[in-house]
């Protein structure tokens, strides 16, 4: 369109040359186009629709593309002429060429049902000799082509060669010898060719032949045989066959009067990539049985927290019933264990008379366990009504399983399976479970995540402590806790042995107790059990006490401090056993349940109910039931981690790092950017020295992002960051020796007090009556100031008494790497060129009059600035805020050099003092995109949650931006009409 | 009323734009009046350039004097060097001295803060600021850091019923000051300028973006204030000079040719070249 509008006005304007010519003679009004200003209507017209277009359809594409990633779509079952049989979604559909490879490649049936089509739409089939005979001619007029070319080379080969030879023999000054180099390369481009022509001629007139053979042994095969069976054999001779596919393909294609046969494929997104290992799989139209598509009513998609998604039918549900021992038969089962473990330490004259103990006892065991089974079964039945299960099996410990009706109570059961084995009720379990289940999974999620975690982190800030106290006395604490915590621990153990053996010893004396012939034997068996155990115990408190003593040579504050660590381990060592048990508990209710599934190719699967995330029945749902499942997926999407690596589950993480990390990059750019423009518009002095810094700070704005990002990582992080973790040496400067830092400090004290005094001498008084003694002394104080701010700087930066923050935990760095923080600086310093330009230019809008005004009603400088300037120009300074917040939340390349990843642990803000923690490193919708597209190891599943993402990026930006318009909008109003 | 009538040399202004300096003709009747600015041999350069050279008159208390003159010739210049605006442009020098009330205006230990709050000045264009009317009143109230609310609306009320805007604009105090017509807005200005209590009032053309009947409004005003303020004007209408004011100055590229009461400047000048002036034949 434009180019239509730019070539009409160009025509147009040469047009007008002559005509504007003419006027001048005839004095006659308005031909020209251009006067009329027609053509520049268009023209602009023109060029604002096409970009209006762009981003229009920039839009639209976006928003489809992202929108229609949650679609349900329904399960197809693909049965292929060779045998496999495919189930999924169809992802995806494309068209191709057909060709004699593409159908001989594929499995003999599926090739057979291909060329019974296309023999079907070819036509006459004794037309094939003729057709490859006709193909050979075509290929010999290419040959005679090739053959020209090749000829042509080769004489003008032989005449450079010729041309050089010529040089060479001749008496040779270097100026020959350097053109005959430059000669020769020419030559060996020209040898490359001849070869490279030479092979194709070759490689055609082998090709001739082989078509010229096919043709030959065709018309002497269709003599014998019908040509369809001909092509149908496998045995046949191959570039026979290959050569009578692709004249069938060229009679099919020449009766649709067409150049090409188009088949078209569809990739399948199959799953089971744990069964499979792939998660999407091709089809080809022909090989696609007949009948072979089906939608099959009960085919079941489940999304799982790992593998990905499972296509397949449900086949049973089976629900535990674990059987637990009772007290009596796990006190029998310790003695027996106890008696067994012990049996070398019996005298040789009680032998015997264990032995019958032994015997007694087991019979006991034996007896315990088919009552406790009795009653097991028992409660096994009336839960089999309660629960109405069709099918009840109890398990062996050899894992056989029989029907519970068959089983008695003296058979050696360890557990029940309640079967649903037809696949509607599977599923009606399944779905009447699942919801609790996931609930119970989640939570021990979180425990194990969270919980766990703030546990652990208690412990390491406890351990970093001593740490601390270890580097600031010089001393050895942690080893020896070390030492003492292993003996502690052995001693504990020695210790509950022996009281374990002693109840368990109790327990069975008191079992037979009225059988006196045992009871000298037991008693003399148990006292040496009980000795041995007693020595072990021992041993370890010896140990124990060993490790004690260096302990107790550590100074008196420092032991408080080791008792304190002791105290705060021993505790969250308790809590993580409580919130241990918890997991174990919910894990043991969760694990009772199991789907079992068939996949399409009847391999059947137990699936644990935790691992699904989200199951439906995709041929089953009614609109509102596929509604509910999108909705479902985007509400995930938006408030879940990810999993999968990152191609499945939600984004919040990166939600939360991309709002947080724009809002502290406002906060910190906005005040920085408005000062600078206030101290360029208002105080300085228009002179070369702001012109040169004016242009510096827009060219900052034209600086690649990346170099920006290099920078972030480069300063904040391995200096600053290092710095605040452990000081000068670990940022690399070497520390000043104390007298020479001492001797800075004094030298920035003078420094800046004289360069105050000089300032402010300087500076009283009009300009005009400034006399030669302030005039020199303004720039001494403004050189004082620049070696104030030098001396400040080595002050700090060689300081040899600070030694960082996080001393205790190097060399794993705190804000030593990159973090939230970091990286919203990185990016203010970038957006700080657009919030100065911006403001600079709201402050050249306000009107002199305005300030002229002001200074009238005796207001000062400043006054005048905050009470009339400011306002005045606080659109103008939020829209400068909103478009660095606009550039900043979209920048991607510098914030993968100073801390967005993959996945982050932890969300950069959470309830945790101090709330927000600008040192963690964090997950941003720009990199996760990135991520997606180019770094998913599962790339076609990960495409489309590339769109999704991109819009919920955009949404994200303009939702920031939004706010920002409407407090600006807010602003405006409270500024410029305050309320009586 | 002094009647000798001096030879005019009639190349005076001729000689003027040469660089030549005369002393002002300084009717007597000024020097009975009581002096509440005196402006002392003033001089001022803009770089290199002179804009205003050897100026001295006293104008009077509670008086209103016009300064008239032909443009580029001084009168705002002079005006704004009153309550030292010219101080915001970086390349003014000055020399000589003013005194507000026998208090200098050029010490070196004056504070121009001050000083400007004991001047209430109105401009060319009405600049009201974009607040409510009522914030525009106590403007020079709450730089000050008066807070209190019952005097800020006593100020309020006591300066627009001083500025004649009272009655249009009290139900209304909290819209912005940007909804009023031009001559209301002008009129604001004047009301801000007063609420200060200043002892003197500048006006620099208040009324050349105004139409007839907005400057008809503020000419009564300025008549209205004449005895409880001293009032010093710069206009570029005659007529309007002739009808507010009680003295007049005439100034040409930077002087003061003649100074003395309005009636005498209109009807019998000391110079021919006055009276070329106020009847149009120069200028």
């Amino acid at each position: 369109m434009t180019m239509a509008e730019s070539l009409e006005s160009r025509t147009s304007a040469t047009a007008a040359a002559p005509r504007q010519k003419r006027r001048h003679g005839k004095s006659s009004y308005g031909t020209s186009i251009l006067a009329g200003g027609e053509a520049m209507v268009w023209f602009t017209g023109g060029s604002l629709v096409v970009s209006l277009v762009m981003v229009i359809g920039l839009l639209v594409l976006v928003l489809y593309l992202g929108l229609s990633t949650f679609k349900v779509l329904p399960v197809v079952r693909i049965e292929t002429s060779d045998g496999r049989v495919l189930m999924g979604e169809v992802s995806q559909t494309e068209t191709f060429s057909l060709s004699a490879n593409t159908i001989l490649r594929e499995s003999p049936a599926a090739a057979a049902n291909m060329i019974r089509q296309l023999a079907e739409s070819a036509g006459d089939l004794t037309e094939i000799p003729r057709q490859i005979q006709d193909h050979a001619a075509e290929l010999e007029s290419q040959k005679k082509n090739s053959q020209k070319k090749l000829d042509l080379a080769r004489t003008e080969f032989h005449k450079q060669l010729t041309q050089l030879q010529g040089k060479l023999h001749s008496p040779a000054d270097r100026q020959t010898w350097i053109a005959a180099n430059g000669q020769s390369q020419h030559l060996r481009q020209l040898q490359d060719n001849v070869d490279a022509l030479t092979s194709q001629v070759e490689g055609l007139e082998a090709e001739i032949e082989n078509q010229q053979n096919a043709a030959q042994q065709w018309s002497q095969l269709i003599q014998a045989t019908s040509p369809l069976d001909v092509l149908l054999d496998v045995n046949a001779d191959y570039s026979v066959r290959t050569a009578g596919v692709d004249a069938l393909i060229r009679l099919a294609a020449a009766a649709t009067d067409d150049d090409h046969v188009q088949a078209s494929r569809q990739l399948i997104r199959t799953g089971n990539f744990d069964l499979t290992n792939q998660h999407f799989d091709w089809v080809t139209d022909f090989q696609i049985r007949e009948n072979g598509v089906s939608y099959p009513e009960d085919a079941v998609v489940l999304e799982r927290v790992a593998w990905g998604r499972f296509y397949g039918r449900p086949k049973a549900f089976v629900q535990l019933a674990p059987r637990n021992a009772d007290q009596l038969e796990r006190a029998i089962q310790a003695e027996l264990e106890l008696v067994s473990s012990h049996q070398h330490l019996v005298a040789e004259k009680d032998l015997a008379a264990v032995e019958e103990l032994k015997t007694q006892l087991e019979q006991l065991a034996q007896q315990a366990r088919s009552q406790t089974n009795a009653t097991y079964l028992d409660m096994v039945r009336t839960e089999q009504n309660a629960l109405n299960a069709p099918l009840v099996y109890a398990v062996a410990a050899d894992g056989s399983e029989q029907p519970l009706a068959e089983t008695s109570p003296d058979e050696d059961v360890t557990s029940c399976r309640f079967v649903w084995d037809s696949a509607d009720a599977a599923w009606q379990q399944f779905e009447s479970h699942h919801a609790a289940v996931r609930e119970r999974f989640q939570e021990a999620q979180h425990l194990r995540k969270h919980a766990l975690g703030h546990e652990y982190e208690k412990q390491e800030r406890s351990r970093l402590k001593l740490r601390q106290a270890e580097i600031d006395q010089d001393l050895q604490i942690l080893p020896r806790i070390k030492v003492h915590a292993e003996a502690s621990a052995q001693r504990q153990y020695a210790a509950d042995q022996l009281a374990s053996v002693q109840n368990t010893l109790s327990q069975l004396k008191k079992r037979f107790a009225e059988n006196s012939k045992w009871t000298a034997a037991l008693d003399r068996w148990a006292e040496k059990i009980v000795s041995q155990s007693q020595s072990q115990l021992d041993q370890a408190q010896q140990q124990l006490d060993q490790a004690t003593n260096p302990i107790e040579a550590l100074p008196e504050n420092i032991q408080s401090l080791v008792q304190h660590h002791w105290d705060v381990m021993s505790e969250a060592e308790e809590q993580t056993d409580v919130i241990n048990q918890k997991i174990a508990l919910l894990d043991a209710q969760n694990s009772i349940y199991q789907l079992q599934m068939v996949t399409a190719d009847d391999q059947t699967v137990s699936i644990a109910l935790g691992d699904v995330v989200r199951g439906y029945q995709a041929n089953q749902l009614d609109a509102t039931d596929k509604r509910a499942v999108y909705w479902s997926r985007w509400w995930e999407f938006l408030t879940d981690e990810p999993r999968e690596a990152n191609s499945e589950g939600g984004v919040l993480p990166a939600i939360w790092g991309t709002v947080i990390m724009t809002l502290i990059m406002s906060v910190a750019v906005v005040p920085f950017g408005v000062l600078a423009a206030l101290y360029l518009r208002e105080y300085a002095k228009s002179g070369p020295v702001v012109s040169v810094i004016r242009i510096a700070i827009n060219n900052l704005a034209g600086v690649p992002s990346i170099v920006f990002g290099v920078f972030g990582l480069g300063f904040f992080c391995y200096i600053i960051g290092a710095f605040i973790d452990g000081g000068a040496k670990n940022a690399g400067f070497t520390p000043l020796p104390s007298g020479r830092w001492y001797l800075t400090l004094g030298a920035l004290a003078l420094l800046s007090t004289g360069a105050f005094l000089t300032g402010v001498f300087s500076m009283t008084g009009r300009p005009s009556e400034r006399n030669l003694l302030k005039r020199i002394l303004a720039p001494v104080s403004f050189v004082l100031w620049a070696l104030a701010l030098a001396a400040l700087i080595s002050v700090l930066m060689f300081n040899p008494y600070f030694h960082g923050f996080y001393e205790a935990q190097l060399p794993n760095p705190q804000w030593g790497k990159g973090g939230v923080l970091w990286a919203a600086l990185t990016l203010s310093l970038m957006t700080l060129p657009v919030v100065i330009v911006a403001t600079e230019e709201a402050l050249a809008a306000v009107p002199n009059s305005m300030r002229e005004g002001s200074y009238g009603c005796g207001a000062s400088k400043w006054q005048t600035i905050r009470r009339i300037v400011l306002p005045h120009a606080l659109p103008g300074i939020m829209t400068g805020m909103i478009l660095a917040m606009a550039r900043g939340a979209g920048e991607v390349a510098p914030l993968m050099l100073v801390g967005a990843v993959k996945l982050a642990p932890e969300l950069p803000i959470d309830g945790a003092w101090p709330f927000v923690h600008g040192d963690r490193s964090f997950m941003h919708l720009g990199f996760h995109i990135f991520d997606l597209g180019f770094q998913s190891q599962n790339s076609d599943a990960a495409k489309p949650m590339v769109y999704t993402t991109t819009l919920l990026l955009i949404a994200i930006i303009a939702a920031l931006n939004i706010l920002a318009i409407s407090l600006r909008a807010y602003l405006r109003k409270r500024f410029e009409s305050r309320q009586f | 009323m002094d009647a000798h009538t001096t030879t005019i040399e009639p190349n005076r202004l001729e000689r003027i734009s040469q660089g030549e300096t005369f002393a002002a003709e300084v009717h007597a009747a000024i020097h009975r009046e009581d002096p509440i600015l005196n402006i002392e041999d003033f001089n001022l350069w803009y770089g290199d350039k002179q804009a205003l050279f050897d100026i001295s008159m006293n104008v009077a208390a509670n008086k209103v004097t016009a300064l008239i003159g032909p443009s580029g010739c001084g009168k705002s210049t002079l005006l704004r060097c009153v309550n030292r605006m010219n101080d915001l442009i970086d390349t003014v020098r000055i020399g000589g001295d003013m005194k507000l009330s026998g208090d200098t205006i050029y010490g070196r230990t004056v504070d121009v803060i001050e000083l400007r709050k004991r001047m209430g000045m109105v401009f060319q264009k009405p600049n009201p600021f974009p607040m409510s009317i009522f914030e525009n009143v106590v403007y020079p109230l709450r730089i000050d850091g008066v807070r209190n609310r019952s005097q800020l609306e006593e100020v309020c009320e006591h300066s627009l019923r001083g500025a004649a805007l009272w009655d249009e604009v009290k139900d209304r105090l909290s819209e912005s000051a940007l909804s009023l017509s031009g001559g209301q807005q002008q009129r604001l200005c004047i009301a801000r300028a007063i609420a200060s209590e200043p002892e003197v009032l500048l006006l620099d053309e208040p009324c050349s973006a105004l139409d007839p009947i907005a400057t008809g409004k503020i000419e009564d005003l300025i008549s209205e204030l004449r005895g409880e303020y001293s009032i010093l004007i710069v206009t570029h209408n005659m007529q309007q000079a002739s009808r507010i004011s009680d003295y007049t100055a005439l100034m040409y590229l930077g002087r003061l040719l003649e100074y003395g009461p309005t009636s005498d400047i209109f009807t019998r000048p000391i110079l021919k070249e006055t009276e070329d002036y106020v009847t149009g034949r120069f200028g």
